[in-house]
């Protein structure tokens, strides 16, 4: 089974066959975990995020129309509970940074960033620089650079214009440049 | 722009598509149009030069999902975010089910005459039926049909049981999100919550399992009373 395409497998489920979910899974979990991790910067996080997005597509799947591609939706599924988690996140580091009086603005992306990095130098600067970037030109870097999508494909997770994602892409590139001037190849 | 090589083209609109040209991502045409102002213009060269650094750094992060990372298992996956309170009941519930794929069937429909027993199984197309005279017979060949029949009953009991997972955690996710500016998210609530509906689960089962030792009560006495022979002891053999 392991040799279907996304859509073969996705008809497979939907006819009835549950097993046809399995494959699916181990096809896109990796690209979840990653996507998730380069979004979150956050090991356990990505874990959970990936769990809970298979289990999105697996409970959705069935009234999954087919209109766009498996692989698009189940990235925006990733997509959309990164949002949420970081939303929650920065929620949480403002309530918990004022309760405690603690004067640090950067909040734990910031300091997770750092954390991730400490294995190598330049590592940790791009992570750095990728987690200081906008959510929305992150995004697109990450989706662009790391899951080797192409711009149509993550206009449509984004469910943007494909100029907006280019044009986010040339700013992500402008921006990452400016902070990394520094950084030795 | 520099010089008549880059009329066609302007600045702003070559860098916006820059990352397009990285990515090879530009047909034929436009692609000949961006290089062509690109080889004419420092300025735009710079910049793809500069992007073309950016991604060599880029590349040096790399991800891979760390040994602890859980493969994705529909079952134990949502076991394993269950409140630990929790837990047993799930397993109650699974023992309910084993119980039932052992006793259970439903559905059963049987004559004994001519000193022929005649015995059906199930219902649709998971219906079996045995005709004979020999009852240590008949009892493997319904047990394994029985099983079957629960197996399907047990699946679907067990998606039953997951799909409710699956909606726990989208009401706790928006619980937790409703409530994360809060330290105390109120995970108490929301476990007596699951917990409640995880008891109704386990009673339907129980009352399905009940319905079925009736069920089977019913069959062996009336055998019983047509032919004194047969006796409670073979069956449980």
């Amino acid at each position: 089974m392991n040799d279907l395409t996304d859509a073969e497998l996705v008809q497979r489920f939907r006819r009835g066959d549950k097993g046809a979910f399995s494959p699916l899974a181990r096809r896109w979990e990796g690209k979840a975990y990653s996507l998730a991790y380069r979004l979150t910067l956050d090991a356990a996080e990505s874990d959970d995020i990936k769990q809970t997005a298979l289990m999105r597509a697996f409970k959705g799947l069935a009234e999954f129309n087919g209109k766009a591609s498996f692989s698009t939706w189940f990235h925006r599924i990733v997509v959309n509970l990164c949002r949420d988690r970081m939303r929650s996140r920065r929620v949480r580091d403002r309530v918990l940074g004022e309760q405690t009086g603690d004067i640090r603005g950067e909040g734990r992306f910031a300091q997770s960033a750092c954390r991730a990095g400490e294995r190598a130098e330049t590592s940790s600067r791009v992570a750095q620089a990728v987690a200081s970037l906008p959510t929305a030109v992150r995004e697109v870097v990450v989706m662009r650079h790391y899951q080797d999508l192409p711009f149509a494909r993550i206009a449509e997770i984004l469910d943007a214009p494909v100029s907006t994602v280019k044009s986010r892409m040339a700013q992500g590139l402008r921006l990452l440049q400016e902070q990394l001037k520094d950084v030795a190849e | 722009m520099k010089n008549d090589n880059t009329k066609q083209v302007d600045c702003q609109t070559v860098r916006e598509e820059l990352p397009t040209l990285l990515y090879d991502e530009l047909d034929g045409e436009s692609r000949q149009l961006i290089e062509q102002h690109v080889e004419a213009c420092q300025q735009c060269r710079d910049e793809l030069e500069g992007f073309r650094r950016t991604l060599r750094l880029l590349d040096s992060w790399s991800v891979e999902a760390p040994e602890t990372a859980e493969p994705f298992k529909t079952h134990s996956s949502v076991e394993s975010r269950l409140p630990i309170r929790l837990r047993p009941v799930l397993v109650g519930a699974a023992a309910a089910v084993i119980v039932f794929a052992i006793l259970g069937w439903v559905g059963t429909d049987w004559q004994y005459a001519d000193g022929q027993l005649v015995v059906t199984l199930g219902r649709g197309s998971m219906s079996a039926s045995y005709l004979g005279q020999d009852l240590n017979t008949a009892v493997p060949m319904l047990r394994a049909v029985a099983r079957e029949e629960a197996d399907i009953r047990c699946n679907s009991l067990l998606t039953v049981i997951q799909e409710n997972l699956v909606e726990f955690e989208r009401q706790q996710e928006e619980r937790r999100l409703a409530l994360v500016g809060a330290v105390d998210v109120r995970r108490d609530e929301d476990w007596r919550h699951q917990m409640v509906m995880f008891q109704a689960l386990a009673g339907g089962l129980e009352r399905e399992v009940r319905y079925t030792n009736r069920a089977l009560d019913d069959l062996w006495t009336h055998l019983s009373q047509e032919n004194p022979a047969i006796s409670r002891k073979n069956e449980l053999n």
